[in-house]
C-alpha cells in the first residue's frame, strides 16, 4: 500500500470515527459513507459499529505524521480523564489500525466575556496560567480583570500597557489569538526578604465587554467584606478546581516558592482550610481567585497552596484594593 | 492545648523573625481552634528546630503546635 492509499484510507477512517463518536447517534449509514463508499474499508466500518456509541470522553479524530515517522498515523484527541476507551480500543482493533497516537486534552475556544473564576494567563507559550478574580474598577471607572503578579504580571518582569494577558493562558493551549489585553498595573513582588502583603496585578482588556462581573458558578459579589473571623465559611471558583468551600482557620505569615528558587514572604495571610471531600479548597492555577463569603462579600484574593496538606493561602481584600486605588464590581 | 494569653502581633511577628525560613519551617500562624495556638508549619519534620520552637515558645509563655504542611507554591505553566 502506497503512502497515498493509506492517507486515503485514514481519512475514510476518520470521516467514520468523527460521525460515529463525535454525533449524536441518528441510526443508518453516516453521511461520510455516501460520499466516499468507493473505499470498501467503509463497508467494513460499518458493519462494526452498527450501533454508534457517542464517547464523550473523544473530543476529535485527526490524521498527523508522528513519532518522525513516513506514514502517516490516526490521531485521536481525548479528555484528560479518557476512561472510558474500550468501544474506540475495540474498533480500531478490529481495523488493524495499531499505530495510533492518543493526545490529552481539549478544544478551547477563547470564550468571551471572561468572567471570575475563568482562566487567563502571561502572554507567552511557556507563561504562567491563574485565575481571574473579578472584575474591578479604578477611579476612572475603567475595568480590569483581577489576578496575581505571578500569573499576569511574570514576577515584576511584566511592561505596563505592553506585556500581553492571554484567557485561557497557555497552559490550557491559550495563544496568542487568545489575547485578552494587556497588564495595566501591578504590586511589584519583594523576594529581599521584606514583607509582602498583596501578590495582585491587572489586566485592562482590549474591548471591555469581554469581562462579565460574574463569578463561575457563584454569581454577583456584593463588594469587600468589612471583616473575617476564626471559623467563617469562604468559597472560591478556581480555574482547576471550580467552586469549592473552606473555612478561615488560620492567620499566616509565610515564605511563598514561586518557582526558580524565588520566595517571597507574606504576612497576614488568610490561612484557608477546604471542607469539600472530593477535591483540595485550591490548586495551582487557582491563584488570582477571589474569597467570598457566605454574604457574597469577597474577604480575599487566593495567591498558593501548601504542597502537602489542604491549606490555601489568601491575601485580605482590603490592602490589594488600597494599593492599587480599585473597587470592586 | 489552651492559650495562656492573647496572641498579639508582636508575637507572630517576632516568631516570624526567629523561624520561617529556618529548620524547614515556612510559615507561623495564629489559631484559635477551639483557642490561640500559635501554629508552626513545616516543610518537614525537624526534632531540632522544633526543640528550638519551644524553648522560645516557653519563655513568651505561649502554646504552639506544629503542622508538617510541606511547602506553600504558586504558580502553575504547560511544564506543570
Amino acid at each position: 500500500m502506497t503512502t497515498g492509499d493509506s492517507l486515503a484510507r485514514l481519512f475514510v477512517v476518520r470521516e467514520f470515527l468523527t460521525e460515529t463518536f463525535l454525533r449524536p447517534p441518528a441510526g443508518g449509514i453516516p453521511r461520510a459513507a455516501s460520499e466516499t463508499s468507493g473505499f470498501g474499508v467503509f463497508r467494513q466500518l460499518h458493519t462494526i459499529m452498527r450501533s454508534p456509541r457517542p464517547n464523550q470522553s473523544v473530543v476529535g479524530f485527526g490524521i498527523g505524521q508522528t513519532h518522525g515517522q513516513a506514514e502517516p498515523t490516526l490521531c485521536v484527541f481525548a479528555e484528560p480523564d479518557f476512561e472510558h476507551r474500550r468501544p474506540l480500543d475495540e474498533t480500531l482493533r478490529r481495523l488493524g489500525l495499531h499505530d495510533v497516537e492518543i493526545l490529552l486534552g481539549r478544544f478551547e475556544a477563547a470564550a468571551r466575556p471572561i468572567g471570575g473564576g475563568e482562566e487567563l494567563g502571561h502572554g507567552s507559550s511557556a507563561g504562567q496560567s491563574g485565575t481571574m478574580g473579578c472584575v474591578v474598577e479604578d477611579a476612572s471607572n475603567d475595568r480590569f480583570a483581577l489576578s496575581c503578579n505571578h500569573v499576569i504580571a511574570d514576577l515584576n518582569r511584566a511592561v505596563r500597557g505592553t506585556t500581553e494577558t492571554w484567557a485561557p493562558g497557555s497552559a490550557s493551549g491559550g495563544t496568542a489569538k487568545d489575547r485578552l489585553g494587556v497588564v495595566h498595573e501591578f504590586v511589584d513582588l519583594d523576594f529581599s526578604g521584606g514583607y509582602n502583603d498583596v501578590d495582585v496585578a491587572l489586566a485592562k482588556p482590549d474591548n471591555v465587554s469581554d469581562l462579565d462581573t460574574k463569578i463561575r458558578g457563584i454569581g454577583a459579589i456584593k463588594g469587600p467584606a468589612s471583616s473575617i473571623a476564626f471559623g467563617d465559611r469562604v468559597k472560591k471558583s478556581g480555574a482547576v478546581t471550580g467552586v469549592t468551600y473552606g473555612k478561615y482557620r488560620y492567620q499566616i505569615n509565610g515564605l511563598v516558592n514561586y518557582g526558580g528558587g524565588s520566595q517571597a514572604l507574606f504576612r497576614d495571610l488568610l490561612g484557608i482550610i477546604g471542607t469539600s471531600s472530593a477535591t483540595n479548597f485550591a490548586d495551582r492555577g487557582d491563584s488570582g481567585a477571589v474569597l467570598i463569603n457566605d454574604n457574597d462579600e469577597v474577604v480575599g484574593q487566593l495567591i498558593a497552596v501548601s504542597s502537602g496538606i489542604d491549606l490555601a493561602l489568601a491575601t485580605p481584600i482590603d490592602p490589594v484594593l488600597n494599593k492599587l486605588g480599585i473597587r470592586l464590581i | 492545648m489552651m492559650a495562656r494569653k492573647t496572641m498579639s502581633e508582636d508575637i507572630l511577628r517576632e516568631a516570624t523573625e526567629h523561624f520561617v525560613g529556618k529548620s524547614g519551617i515556612v510559615a507561623v500562624g495564629a489559631e484559635t481552634s477551639p483557642s490561640l495556638v500559635l501554629k508552626i508549619f513545616m516543610e518537614r519534620p525537624d526534632p531540632d528546630g522544633q526543640a528550638r520552637v519551644l524553648d522560645w515558645a516557653r519563655s513568651n509563655d505561649v502554646d504552639v503546635d506544629f503542622v508538617v504542611s510541606g511547602k506553600f507554591v504558586s504558580g502553575k505553566s504547560l511544564e506543570d
